[in-house]
């Protein structure tokens, strides 16, 4: 017998009841006049999942509801009853298996990061029309034009002699993506060549006067044509949106600068090991036109000092690119 | 022990405080299991464990002995959730398709529906939370939701903010007016007057809060001598701004609103609502919630909610002349709710 309080549905006003099992049905018996008050096939009712440590619940069928104090007295009453709880129900109160759920998460965060974004990201880039990835670069072009980019002032000639000495490199057997060279100068930028979605890419003006050899400034195209081999741009956009949705999902309830600031380390991940393929790109593209792939490392050098005097040393954790001195540590293999 | 409680008390006022009886460790192993099987299901499951969220929420806060209870179907918040999935995938597409026009389009559809959709989550709440057996139900019209939430919107819009509190007033009465416990009906009784005083507060406040982050900037500023100082000194100014706002002026505003609807907040005749929350309780909860998220890269969640959820149940109370026995079903409840003006409201919800 457990005690409980009843409630018939139609007011807020409780009646103390005993809640008994008798010849195969729950049986309701109103300790104030002695009376059965209602029999139910547990089929019939709803038994509420435990949760927390509010009083338990009985669903009557049709309406009514019995709540119940005695936790052990009703969990013996429902054992006599043959009620079986749900797998999750008795999951979500075992410690071990809240244990498991929270390392099965982190596993599955860690693997979905390290291998199942890219992967997708990959694949998506793949499938998407080349219009597109082209209109993306180019609306982007537009925008730094807008902002950051003025007309580059290098004679014609000169843009001309380096677009075709460019243009007379062989690319990696079978690795030959479309492009277009674009010269803009930029004081605010400085020193610098970025490959946009779909072929763009743009060389500053400042980082032709900044090459003592036109070879440096070839070697920093052949990364930029890696970047437009592997498709980072668009890989990396994509990246990006699936990084910063998990995040938000996660911390965006918390604080949306806490998600941003996340999602800007884990992304800089992904961006230090395109930067990592494209110099690896151009290493062989050099090797293949018999150039040495140390005119990269020298070009990396002087791109690094040019900068060193703006902005002291990012941590490693936050940069978009690989140190300098490990990017050239790891061209030493090609030589 | 509640039944004799309430019955002696019939005929004297008494008080009922609200309690909490969940802890973050309980709450945790339900967060996680359900986490996980969500995940698995790539988001599907996730709408049976709102509905377990809600069902901890509600059965944990006490009220005079007895727990709320909620009944939502989660097929039905499945179902709420593809429409907006299916209405974000079409922004995305319009966004993509490059024409401005079928954004805005998007857009403007969004806004118009607004208020139904704002309706539609109300009476899905209402009706799927039960006290004592006995359901809530919501009320509100269709227009007077377009009047208060797109209306009064635009009206805040055109004067730049100056109708905000008007809008505000009108829509927390909206709320709190047209719901039911049983047949027993919530009013509302805070004037736009209340809450434009809120509002000048709230005001006053930020003068004073970016008087001090000028300040700090400009002090900051003048500590640095390179070219760049006066950027520096507005980034530092900018940012305390930011966590003064964030962390002092969220919680104020937040306590305020709260307490300000509350406490003229009465239940049919003779029942009417203490709130007694306070600023630096929601910001040291908030806080040190932020602080745990930060240092368990997320994890102490569930105990951040639950001690939220304590703190409010705590600071809430029912005043009463007359016990909380004699509060009567709604006429709808005695079919089962199977009624077909039920039906046809209540298979979506969209309270996200």
């Amino acid at each position: 017998m457990v005690e409980a309080r009843y409630f018939d549905g139609r007011s807020s006003r409780p009646r103390t009841v005993l809640l008994d099992w008798q010849d195969g049905l729950l049986t309701l018996r109103d300790t104030a006049e002695n009376t059965i008050l209602r029999q139910h096939l547990l089929q019939d009712m709803e038994v509420a999942e435990e949760l927390g440590h509010g009083p338990r619940l009985l669903r009557l069928p049709e309406s009514g509801l019995c709540e119940i104090e005695d936790r052990a007295g009703l969990a013996a009453l429902l054992e006599q009853a043959g009620h079986r709880e749900s797998m999750v129900s008795r999951g979500q109160r075992n410690l071990k298996l809240a244990l498991f759920a929270a390392i099965a998460l982190i596993v599955i965060a860690a693997a979905g990061y390290r291998w199942g974004v890219p992967l997708a990201a990959d694949a998506v880039a793949a499938r998407l029309p080349t219009g597109l990835a082209e209109k993306t670069g180019q609306e982007t072009l537009e925008l730094l034009d807008e902002h950051w980019l003025k007309p580059s002032r290098l004679p014609g000639a000169r843009r001309e002699a380096l677009r075709t000495q460019f243009a007379a490199l062989q690319p990696p057997p079978g690795q030959a993506p479309a492009w277009r060279l674009h010269f803009r100068a930029s004081p605010q930028v400085g020193a610098n060549a970025f490959a946009l979605p779909g072929g763009d890419i743009i060389l500053t003006d400042e980082l032709v006067a900044l090459a003592r050899d036109d070879r440096e400034i070839m070697a920093v195209l052949a990364h930029e044509l890696g970047h437009q081999h592997y498709r980072h741009g668009l890989r990396n956009a994509l990246q990006g949106i699936i990084v910063g949705a998990a995040v938000t999902a996660w911390l965006g309830d918390i604080s949306t600068a806490l998600a941003g600031l996340s999602s800007a380390v884990l992304e800089a991940r992904y961006s230090r090991e395109f930067e990592q393929e494209a110099d690896i790109y151009a290493a062989r593209m050099l090797q293949h036109n018999n150039l040495s792939p140390e005119w990269l490392a020298t070009a990396l050098q002087r791109l690094e000092q040019a900068h060193a005097s703006k902005a002291e040393g990012t941590p490693s954790l936050l940069s978009s690119h690989p140190h300098t001195a490990e990017r050239i540590e790891a061209l030493k293999v090609h030589r | 022990m509640d039944l004799s409680e309430t019955r002696d008390a019939v005929g004297h006022t008494q008080e009922h405080r609200l309690s909490f009886s969940g802890s973050g460790g309980d709450y945790f192993k339900i967060w996680i299991v359900n986490l996980l099987l969500s995940l698995c299901t790539l988001g599907i499951y996730s709408a049976w464990a709102k509905v377990r969220r809600l069902q901890y929420f509600h059965r944990n806060t006490l009220l005079a002995g007895s727990g709320f209870d909620y009944h939502g179907n989660p097929i039905s918040i499945l179902k709420g959730r593809l429409l907006v999935f299916g209405v974000f995938v079409a922004y995305q597409v319009a966004g993509f398709s490059g024409s401005l026009g079928l954004v805005y389009a998007v857009l403007g559809l969004v806004f118009l529906f607004s208020p139904w959709m704002i309706r539609q989550a109300l009476r899905f709440r209402a009706w799927n939370t039960s006290y004592r057996g006995l359901r809530f139900h919501f009320a509100g019209t269709l227009g007077n939701a377009f009047r208060v939430y797109l209306g009064r919107g635009l009206v805040t819009m055109i004067t730049l903010g100056l109708a905000a509190p008007w809008a505000m007033q009108g829509q927390a009465r909206y709320k709190l007016d047209n719901l039911f416990f049983g047949q027993s009906k919530f009013a509302m009784a805070a004037t736009v007057g209340a809450f434009y005083k809120l509002f000048l507060k709230l005001f006053g406040i930020l003068l004073l809060t970016g008087a001090v982050s000028a300040a700090a900037g400009w002090g900051i500023a003048s500590l640095v001598p390179t070219a760049q100082s006066a950027s520096i000194g507005i980034f530092a100014g900018i940012m305390v701004f930011y966590a003064v706002a964030l962390f002092l002026i969220g919680p104020y505003f937040w306590a305020r609103l709260l307490n300000l609807t509350w406490n003229t907040t009465s239940l049919g005749d003779g029942i009417r609502f203490v709130s007694t929350v306070r600023a630096r309780g929601l910001l040291w909860i908030g806080l040190t919630n932020l602080l745990g998220i930060l240092l368990t890269l997320g994890f102490f969640w569930p105990w951040a909610v639950v001690r939220l959820a304590r703190y409010r149940a705590e600071h809430t109370a029912l005043v009463s002349n007359s016990g909380l026995d004699d509060f009567l079903a709604h006429a709808e409840q005695d079919v089962g709710a199977t009624g077909e003006e039920a039906a046809d409201w209540l298979d979506i919800d969209l309270g996200l």
